[in-house]
């Protein structure tokens, strides 16, 4: 499904003088369609960097990022134009961060909601159900769902972004450190969440702080250093 | 025959030396013509022209008189009437020098006259196509009232940008419920220009529509001259909803020939306290008043 | 899928110009001033793509050019060089005169008559200033504003007119008891929002929004900038959003154009120009963000 060949990242600094700083260097492996891939590493290797690659947030410097695209064939995602990469992540990869991104006056139900009304064309009351059964099991109380999440604590927040990640079903997800701010039993429910998604064919390449979860979760490791 | 040679033997002598038939000279009135034609050859579309002097002041007519001038032959019956009226002063005066320069007959009678020229009315009874209606026209820009710069209302004219116009008639029915302007009602001519028909009141409008009769318009002090063609589409300006409508004379009658069907003008009378009605083209009035019985 | 439009070469000078203007302006010259005439690249060889539904960014700082852009796209000023070429499907068989028989794409839009542009325009078109004085007739009630458009379209239905200002007023979160009044009346936010709903009264499939939350506080900028991005997911718009503030060309817009003196310096997806910037005043640009 996804074969990265010798990527590579170099970042240039142009307003310190063009100093260059290597994020990665040579990274290579192989996801079969449904695995899971760890990526694991002393921070600072670059195993975010890696994703973000994948995602095209970063452009990398060398190196082949074959993906076998249901709507465009197999491509190269280090080398698609923009359009296309657009297209992608609109209908087939996903990226959970640590972070979520707020957006203002769109309420916590909204920010779940709007991929899948958008993304899957499936009715709105569909999506709203859906919705609302994720935040359900991740444990977001129901009267915070007209809430704005700019306000939720870290772990709030990274639930609610859990849900609008994984609501819409994509064919690839990119985690880089999803449970990061969370406690153990809301965890326990978000591995769940995934191993049902994997279940739905979904394919997953994330990041994981704690290495015993990594090496839990997923089919195989790949060690960036 | 030439024109020269034409007027020599009707006029005879010249009735008035050092001035030429007319009283302009003739290249003065070929310009005229020129733009008269051009004039016609679009409709509703203002032609700028080479204002004359005229023995009168700027603003009093001469618009109209220049392009009479032009037109008129000593074989012409001249009609000169004032808001309807002939024996007004202005109407008087004018029609004294015409007939002075132009050795031609008057008439009060429409229907007798070739040419009638006419400040701020139509007259009553149906013009010809033999007959030529000249208006005098005091501002000739119909957009003025949204557009006080003149290179933006030709431009407006040119590309038919005209929302301007139309947003400020929306305003009035959003501001009063209906359309305020009572006279200088501006219309749509031959579906292309919009053309501002001069101070005669909405009543007259619906006359300049499919006429049999040209009508010629003449601002002497703004230097332009504009036309509508007989057989001519003249739409006012209205709306779906809100459509063009007359003043409502029902219930009024002239006091002096019983007319039911005419512009009436309204005098109040300060002694005794009450108001009449009397139609505003004298004229006509005359003859319904000679003719039917009261 | 197809651009929407197709701008090749936009550039607009001001002064007489020499042959040697383009290349003194180009890029590192870090200026958009030709030292050898004194002519003003405004913006000089812009070329990009504008697909249907999908916001592009164009940020820069003062001077960049990227209002610029907007006026020449917009018909406001003439381009000095340069082409806009429109696909077919965007007018559906209505002005058929810009298309040559069997071709996808008009001829240059820029080089039409002044009445084309107009009902290209009217019929295409929708722009929001930063300055709603730009925008609005501010003596003319709001439903007023808004029905200018669509009497220049043609509509002479009162009712019909209202009702249509009715809707948009609604649309963008303006009481529409409130629709006979003039937008000297209400707040900066609001006036903006009147521009919106203006904007959209003739169906537009571009939008132009120049600056459009600037000098605005700040709730009332996230209500606007919620508002666009709804209205635009609602009525597939296509629409290019000029700012300086990156933030909002982060919240707005998918893909980004960035612009110094004149010129592009670069274009990609809006997160990678934010977290991977390969121009040095695009680095430059994002270490300065607040």
């Amino acid at each position: 499904m996804i074969a990265v060949e010798n990527l590579s990242k170099t970042f240039t600094l142009h307003i310190l003088d063009d100093k260059r700083i290597e994020a990665c260097r040579d990274v290579s492996f192989r996801v079969p369609p449904g695995g899971f891939l760890g990526l694991s590493g002393p921070s600072g290797a670059g195993k975010s960097t890696v994703l973000k690659c994948l995602y095209r947030t970063y452009l990398p410097s060398g190196g082949a990022i074959r993906y076998d695209s249901a709507f465009h064939g197999p491509v190269d995602l280090a080398r698609l134009p923009d359009r296309t990469v657009i297209d992608i992540r609109d209908r087939e990869m996903g990226y959970v961060s640590q972070f979520l991104k707020v957006i203002p006056r769109v309420s916590t139900l909204d920010v779940v909601m709007e991929p899948i009304l958008s993304r899957n064309g499936v009715s709105r009351e569909a999506a709203r159900k859906r919705s609302i059964s994720l935040l359900e099991r991740l444990r977001i109380p129901p009267h915070l769902y007209d809430a704005y999440p700019a306000t939720f604590s870290g772990g709030e927040q990274q639930r609610v972004n859990i849900a609008r990640a994984v609501g819409w079903k994509p064919r690839l997800l990119l985690l880089d450190e999803p449970t990061a701010s969370l406690d153990n039993d809301s965890v326990g429910v978000v591995l769940e969440i995934l191993k049902e998604l994997r279940e739905e064919g979904t394919t997953m390449i994330g990041i994981f702080h704690d290495a015993a979860l990594l090496e839990s979760v997923t089919d195989s490791v790949c060690r960036i250093c | 025959m030439l024109l020269h040679e034409w007027l020599k033997n009707e006029a005879g002598t010249e009735k008035r030396p050092g001035y030429p038939f007319g009283f302009m000279d003739e290249g003065a009135k070929k310009e005229i013509r020129r733009c008269i034609l051009k004039a016609v050859a679009i409709p509703g579309y203002q032609v700028p022209y080479g204002s004359r002097e005229m023995p009168i002041a700027r603003g009093w007519g001469t618009g109209g008189i220049q392009i009479t001038l032009s037109l008129i032959k000593p074989d012409d019956i001249l009609k000169v009437i004032d808001q309807g009226c002939d024996g007004s002063v202005n109407a008087v005066n004018i029609k004294k020098f015409l007939a002075e320069v132009a050795d031609v007959e008057v008439t009060n009678d429409t229907c007798a006259a070739t040419i009638i020229q006419t400040r701020h009315r139509i007259p009553e009874e149906p013009m010809t196509g033999r007959q030529i209606l000249v208006l005098q026209v005091p501002y000739p820009e119909a957009l003025r009232e949204v557009e006080p710069s003149e290179m933006e209302t030709r431009r407006m004219h040119a590309e038919a940008d005209y929302s301007r116009m139309w947003l400020y008639l929306y305003e009035d029915i959003v501001k009063y419920g209906e359309i305020t302007i009572s006279y200088r009602y501006p219309v749509t001519v031959n579906g292309r220009y919009i053309t501002d028909p001069s101070p005669i009141p909405r009543w007259d409008v619906p006359r300049l529509h499919m006429a049999d009769t040209l009508f010629l318009f003449g601002a002497g002090r703004e230097k332009r001259i504009y036309a509508i063609p007989p057989h001519t589409e003249v739409v006012p300006l209205e709306f779906e909803d809100h459509t063009f409508r007359t003043e409502d004379f029902s219930g009024k009658a002239c006091a002096r020939c019983g007319a039911t069907g005419t512009f009436l003008d309204e005098v109040v009378d300060n002694e005794k306290g009450g108001r009449s009605y009397f139609c505003s083209d004298t004229g006509y009035c005359d003859k319904r008043s000679t003719t039917c019985s009261r | 899928m197809q651009p929407l439009i197709r701008i090749r070469g936009l550039s607009k000078q001001f002064g007489r110009g020499c042959g040697r203007c383009l290349e003194a302006a180009e890029d590192g010259q870090d200026t958009n001033l030709c030292p050898h005439c004194g002519t003003v690249m405004a913006c000089s060889n812009v070329s990009f793509d504008l697909f249907p539904n999908e916001a592009l960014g164009i940020v820069g700082e003062s001077g960049s050019g990227k209002s610029t852009i907007v006026r020449l796209l917009h018909f406001e000023w003439e381009a000095s060089h340069g082409s806009m070429e429109l696909h077919r499907s965007a007018v559906n068989g209505r002005l058929p005169g810009i298309f040559a028989e069997d071709s996808e794409y008009s001829g240059n839009l820029l080089a039409l008559s002044h009445f084309q542009k107009r009902q290209l325009r009217n019929s295409l078109m929708g722009v929001v200033y930063q300055n709603p004085h730009l925008g609005l007739r501010m003596q003319v009630s709001s439903g007023g504003n808004i029905a200018e458009r669509l009497l220049g379209a043609g509509w002479r239905n009162i009712a019909g007119m209202r009702q249509r200002s009715s809707e948009l007023l609604e649309k963008t979160e303006i009481p529409v008891e409130r629709m006979d009044e003039p937008p000297s009346n209400f707040s900066g936010g609001m006036q903006q929002r009147v521009q919106i709903a203006k904007a959209l009264s003739n169906n537009p499939l571009i939008l132009f929004l120049d600056e459009v939350t600037t000098g605005l506080d700040l709730s009332v900028q996230a209500r606007v900038l919620d508002l666009i991005r709804g209205l635009r997911s609602e009525f597939k718009l296509s629409v290019l959003v000029v700012s300086h503030d990156l933030g909002v060309i982060n919240l707005l817009c998918q893909r980004t154009m960035v612009m110094k003196s004149g010129r592009v310096v670069e274009a990609g997806l809006t997160d990678q120009i934010l977290q991977d910037p390969q121009h040095r005043y695009t680095q430059l640009l994002v270490a300065s963000q607040l």
